[in-house]
């Protein structure tokens, strides 16, 4: 009467197919790209896309001549024998398609969610839900995900645009620096997690208007492309391409570290991980259901006389039984996981390409055919229960560490101290001492073994000091954590942007990607109160020694990390400088390498010159103010000169991270340095070159 | 212009008429008689039946009156209008009549006559009729159904005045026999409808029905579902309004709780006063509403999943003020929620069942009395007493109580899994509640209408659902009415 059961909308046909392509591939693409492509991963998603639209293109030719499902159809193709063979090879797509998402389901959760629980229960769990979600036939998934589609891609968008806060441009360059090799993996992994829009051939039967699936598949694999796009130039500007090839589930992480500006909650990633909740589950459901009535059809033939509803629930039992041990190879050999990933390379996804094209040639698309091949064939030639309660734990705001060689047990000798959890997630800040700063294998293992307790927050806050136990101790007077007071600091007092503090993120990514130096705060006892005077530098991985909060300060200033920037010149003139969007350029001048600082700022005198400039203003000539402005910006150009080329030239620190942008402003020399980084300070000189847009003068 | 009907002085052409317009109508009363002092005079009679009191009225006196005359003398005096009551009126054709008769009063034809009289009498019931006791609202009517269906039905009718509103009779129960009528538009609701309704009824055999919630509960497809699939209403203006959306009403006597159906989970969350209130305050209270019915379900699990798995979603700050709030409770934090959940739903229950004045001393002595000792002896937390309130305030803003109560139950299995599975869980539970939800259907109509599936009416439901458009905005019926009929509203201006 109203809705004709076992039919679905093309508004449902769009959704279901875009939650299809969505879960896994925004898992597992950010980091092959990471690895392969790096900061050309963006093209290789462009020609995944292509590729994948093109073998659309090819699906959609199939469509007049498919009457009934593409069982029938590929029944009534290729003969009885030849239909069973293809579908048996389909069905075989599918399960292990199942269990693999089954399997990252479960460990995304474990790692995510559940650190502590069974993998064998979580599993049971999804796939008991995947049953449920069976029950109701393809009208009951393609609600669940026409009414989920917007509550979950808008807190996704809402994330991504948080996001960018945090995202280093510079992380993007140089482009075209990848070798073909790596962009034509890149290409074929995303086209390969793409491919499975040939699902859409699966939906004929179910679609009330056989001509909009394949409008709907062609928005999705828009849709998802798209999102693609944006989430990879995210992940990429915030961790770095060599750190992005190293992680697990790199968006899940970046939902950790965002917080959404004004917002209430401290972190949102556990909230986020519904994305992935709903967009696995819709693969894992649509595999198992796809599987479960290829299964029936096959065993039609086998057992004709078995009623079809009962042959259809002994189908969704045994592929749901196979899904189940699939995963559970997977979580018990590694082996399982690299014969899985060379199957899906060379035989899963080329199966499922050449049938439909195959069909397509005897229906003699060669237009479509020849294009396809044209555009997607380079893509395939080069692809080689419940914790503790809350008043039984611990919540460390901050922690010392001494000793590198005591880390490991002391973490375990903490905990078994006293009768409560710990539990880290509320760390503020990790005071290390110098000691382990200044020694960079003390440091690395550090790192390694703080990477191992994965329930230490990213957005942790590092600082340095003489002696970290004397630092903590400071709470004691001050009324209130060490930890919450620098985080106060960092984060709301200090005129410093938060993200220009090194946090334990920053250090992991910077282990590996090793572009940027970094300053950490050198935390010191005055007065009873931990005061930061200086700071420890890191020069690309590297321990660089220490310089003073003044060079520091600079350097924020210098990488528009800077609210405001008050500075004293040597005439006494008392100079406060903010809203910076300061830019770097590389030249060469009579043989002398420039690092060209381009101050662009607002400027206003403080202090008693405020008023003499006020009364200037009133009094003096535009050509006398012109004069006044020049003269003021040269003296800061000059102080900023004398000290960024002190730094450099007496510590080898470029105060300007210039490193880093090296790849996007300076293609020759950066290829140049990847070779001898460690030459790149000698052989620099620093210019600043100062533009101020002043307020009261 | 609509084509009219004359009244003829052919007494049997303007029964066959009034017959034609009124068919099926089986709460109007239709009677044959004869007057005049000799019995010659033919004569029909007919009234909505609870609006006229034939015992005692001016109508009986009327027609011991004619039945003193003769035949020229009845002419004269009907058009002398020598009747002796001071309202009577005159209609020359049919349709007037009919409308006539829909005020609640009295109409008289007679052989011979061009003219029906209206007569009047008590009208509809509106003595006895009270307010209803749940589904308040701010502005519009307070009348309540009572727990007699031919009441009901005149309240329906007196909102909805028209001839194509038509009343099936039943009888369900095979001892009680107790009627039961279908209320419903003919034009805009599907025949299909009727006719599956009818079915359902068919198909069971009860010994008695002494209430709609019987009915509801053996027609229901999935009778294992915590969501009602009958939506029910204590508000005649809310029946009619579902009327005129071409829905159907189940009324049966001895209860005042009227069913309506088809129904989705978007009409339960709607109230009568959505469409009397501008446009802006019913969007803003639906969502509200919509939030609520989230919350309801789902806050107590939420609590135990953040302050049991995910601590790190909490700012520092209130993460200790939550820590030391439990300090010094001796149970775990789900014992704890459910102890409070357990004595809020007690002290619910027993304000139901206690009279009125009573039941007011009742949420003092547990709000205030219990719950401040129970803080005070450090047996529950006061942050769980926050989070059990909200999560109560919430249930109580789910306008209809039928769909509260699933909310209410589910509750208990969100805070289960929760514990057990932190977040995880949590989202195990609600994908177990989607699924569900989006297994059910109400009649055919698909339960979460109009999230999903509303190509079926060109997109048009969307236009009221989690917000609700200016009225002027909303001229299409939603999905419940027939496809080719469901322009409700033209702006002719």
């Amino acid at each position: 009467m109203f809705s004709e059961n076992n039919k679905i909308s093309g508004r449902q046909t769009f959704r279901l197919l875009t939650y299809d392509l969505l879960g896994l591939s925004t898992l597992l693409v950010p980091t092959v790209l990471g690895r392969t492509a790096a900061r050309d991963g963006i093209f290789a998603i462009a020609i995944g896309v292509g590729a994948a639209w093109l073998y659309l293109k090819v699906l959609k030719s199939l469509a007049p001549g498919m009457g009934g499902s593409y069982a029938q159809y590929l029944e009534q193709r290729l003969g009885k024998a030849g239909g069973a063979l293809i579908q048996t090879g389909y069905l075989l797509y599918f399960v292990l398609l199942a269990g693999y998402t089954a399997y990252l389901f479960a460990d995304v959760v474990l790692q995510e969610l559940l650190r502590e629980e069974s993998f064998y229960l979580v599993l049971l769990i999804l796939l008991l839900l995947a049953a449920y979600g069976l029950w109701g036939g393809i009208e009951g998934r393609a609600r669940i995900y026409e009414m989920l589609f917007w509550f979950l891609l808008i807190p996704l968008f809402l994330m991504l645009f948080s996001a960018v806060d945090g995202v280093q441009t510079d992380y993007w360059t140089p482009v075209f620096s990848a070798d073909f090799a790596g962009i034509a993996e890149g290409s074929y992994y995303v086209f390969l997690c793409l491919s499975v829009i040939f699902l859409s051939l699966f939906l004929g039967e179910y679609v009330e208007k056989k001509e909009s699936i394949f409008r709907a598949a062609s928005g999705a694999l828009l849709l998802v492309g798209g999102i693609h796009a944006v989430l990879y130039l995210i992940l990429l500007g915030s961790f770095g391409a060599d750190a992005l090839g190293t992680m697990d589930y790199p968006a899940v992480t970046l939902m950790s570290t965002v917080q959404i500006t004004g917002g209430f909650l401290k972190r949102t990633d556990a909230f986020m991980f519904g994305i992935w909740f709903f967009t696995l589950y819709a693969l894992l459901n649509s595999c198992c259901f796809y599987g479960s009535s290829l299964l029936s059809g096959i065993l039609g033939g086998v057992m004709p006389k078995t009623e079809e509803k009962a042959r259809k629930r002994w189908a969704m039992g045994a592929v749901l039984v196979a899904v189940f041990a699939v995963s559970c190879c997977f979580y018990k050999s590694r082996a399982c996981f690299v014969w899985y990933e060379w199957f899906l390379w060379h035989i899963a996804t080329p199966f499922v390409v050449i049938v439909p094209l195959i069909l397509a040639i005897g229906r003699r698309q060669k237009r479509v055919l020849a294009l396809a091949l044209c555009l997607a064939a380079p893509c395939l030639v080069c692809a080689g229960c419940a914790t503790a309660e809350l008043e039984d734990r611990n919540f460390p705001i901050e922690l010392a560490v001494e000793n590198t060689d005591a880390i490991g047990t002391a973490f375990g000798e903490a905990e078994g101290d006293g009768n409560r959890v710990l539990d880290y997630s509320h760390l503020k800040v990790m005071v290390i001492h110098r000691d382990i700063v200044e020694n960079k294998e003390a440091m690395q293992k550090l790192l390694d073994l703080l990477e191992e307790k994965r329930e230490l927050p990213r957005n942790t806050y590092i600082v340095a000091a003489d002696d970290p136990e004397k630092i903590l101790a400071l709470s004691d007077g001050l009324g209130e954590s060490v930890g919450n007071y620098l985080e106060e600091q960092f984060e709301n007092v200090s005129q410093i942007k938060k993200q220009a503090y090194p946090t334990l993120g920053t250090l992991y990514q910077e282990r590996i990607n090793q572009t940027e130096t970094l300053y950490i705060p050198y935390v010191d006892d005055e007065d009873g109160k931990p005061v930061v005077r200086q700071y420890y530098v890191l020069k690309r991985g590297e321990p660089a020694g220490t310089v003073g909060g003044d060079a520091a300060v600079l350097a924020f200033f210098t990488d528009n990390r800077m609210e405001e920037y008050q500075l004293s010149l040597s005439d006494g003139t008392q100079v406060s400088l903010s809203s910076p969007h300061n830019e770097i350029a590389f030249r060469e001048r009579a043989g002398q390498r420039e690092i060209v600082v381009q101050v662009h700022c607002s400027g206003e005198l403080f202090g008693t010159q405020q008023n003499a400039a006020s009364n200037r203003r009133n009094t003096a000539g535009q050509e006398q103010i012109a004069q006044e402005h020049a003269r003021i910006e040269q003296a800061v150009a000059s102080y900023m000169n004398t000290l960024a080329g002190q730094t450099l030239s007496e510590q080898g620190i470029d105060l300007s991270g210039s490193y880093r942008r090296l790849g996007g402003a300076a293609r020759g020399w950066y290829q140049e340095y990847q070779k001898k980084s460690a030459r790149y300070e000698g052989d620099m000189r620093i210019v600043y070159e100062v533009d101020i847009d002043w307020v009261n003068l | 212009m609509a084509k009219k009907t004359a009244i003829s002085k052919n007494l049997s052409e303007n029964i066959a008429h009034m017959e034609e317009l009124f068919h099926t109508c089986d709460d109007i009363k239709k009677k044959q008689m004869n007057i005049g002092k000799d019995g010659d005079v033919a004569c029909y009679l007919t009234f909505i039946e609870v609006a006229v009191d034939m015992g005692n009225s001016a109508l009986l006196e009327l027609l011991k009156y004619l039945r003193g005359l003769s035949r020229e003398e009845i002419y004269e005096a009907l058009s002398s209008n020598a009747l002796a009551i001071s309202d009577a009126t005159y209609f020359t054709t049919i349709e007037e009549a009919g409308d006539g008769l829909l005020t609640g009063e009295a109409i008289l034809f007679v052989d011979g006559f061009d003219q029906a009289v209206k007569i009047p009498d008590d009208g509809y019931p509106n003595m006895g009729v009270n307010e209803a006791d749940s589904e308040k609202v701010v502005r519009g009517s307070n009348e309540g159904f009572t727990d007699s269906v031919k009441q009901n039905a005149a309240l329906i009718r007196k909102r909805v005045r028209s001839p194509q509103v038509k009343v099936r009779e039943r009888k369900l129960g095979v001892r009680s026999k107790t009627n039961v009528y279908l209320v419903y538009m003919e034009g805009l609701a599907y025949p299909g409808l009727l006719k599956e309704i009818e079915k359902r009824l068919d198909g069971f055999e009860i010994d008695g029905v002494l209430d709609s919630g019987v009915i509801e509960q053996l027609s229901e497809e999935k009778w294992y579902s915590p969501f009602p699939q009958f939506q029910t209403t204590e508000r005649p203006d809310r029946a009619a309004m579902s009327i005129l959306e071409g829905r159907v009403i189940l009324l049966s006597d001895n209860s005042p709780v009227a069913l309506i159906l088809p129904t989705d989970y978007d009409s339960f969350i709607k109230t009568s006063d959505d469409y009397y209130n501008r446009w802006e305050i019913a969007s803003f209270e639906r969502i509200l509403r919509y939030a609520a019915s989230f919350f309801a379900m789902t806050l107590p699990g939420i609590y135990l999943a953040v302050t049991n798995f995910h601590t790190q979603i909490l700012p520092t700050t209130l993460l200790m003020s939550f820590a030391d709030a439990r300090s010094g409770v001796p149970f775990p934090a789900v014992i704890e929620v459910l102890i409070m959940e357990l004595s809020f739903e007690l002290l619910r229950e027993a304000g139901v069942r206690l009279p009125g004045a009573m039941a007011n001393t009742i949420g003092i002595v547990g709000g205030l009395i219990i719950g401040q000792a129970a803080v005070e002896a450090n047996l529950v937390s006061p942050i769980v007493v926050i989070v059990i309130s909200f999560t109560a305030l919430c249930s109580f803003a789910i306008p209809n109580e039928e769909f509260a109560t699933a909310f209410r139950l589910l509750k208990f299995f969100f805070i289960g899994i929760c514990a057990w599975l932190g977040f995880f869980g949590f989202l195990v539970g609600l994908l177990l509640v989607l699924i569900h939800l989006s297994h059910l259907k109400s009649f055919g109509v698909p339960y979460l209408m109009p999230f999903v599936a509303a190509d079926l009416n060109d997109y048009e439901d969307e236009r009221d659902f989690l917000w609700r458009q200016p009225l002027r905005l909303l001229w299409k019926r939603p999905i419940f009415a027939r496809k080719n009929n469901r322009r409700k509203l033209r702006i002719k201006r």
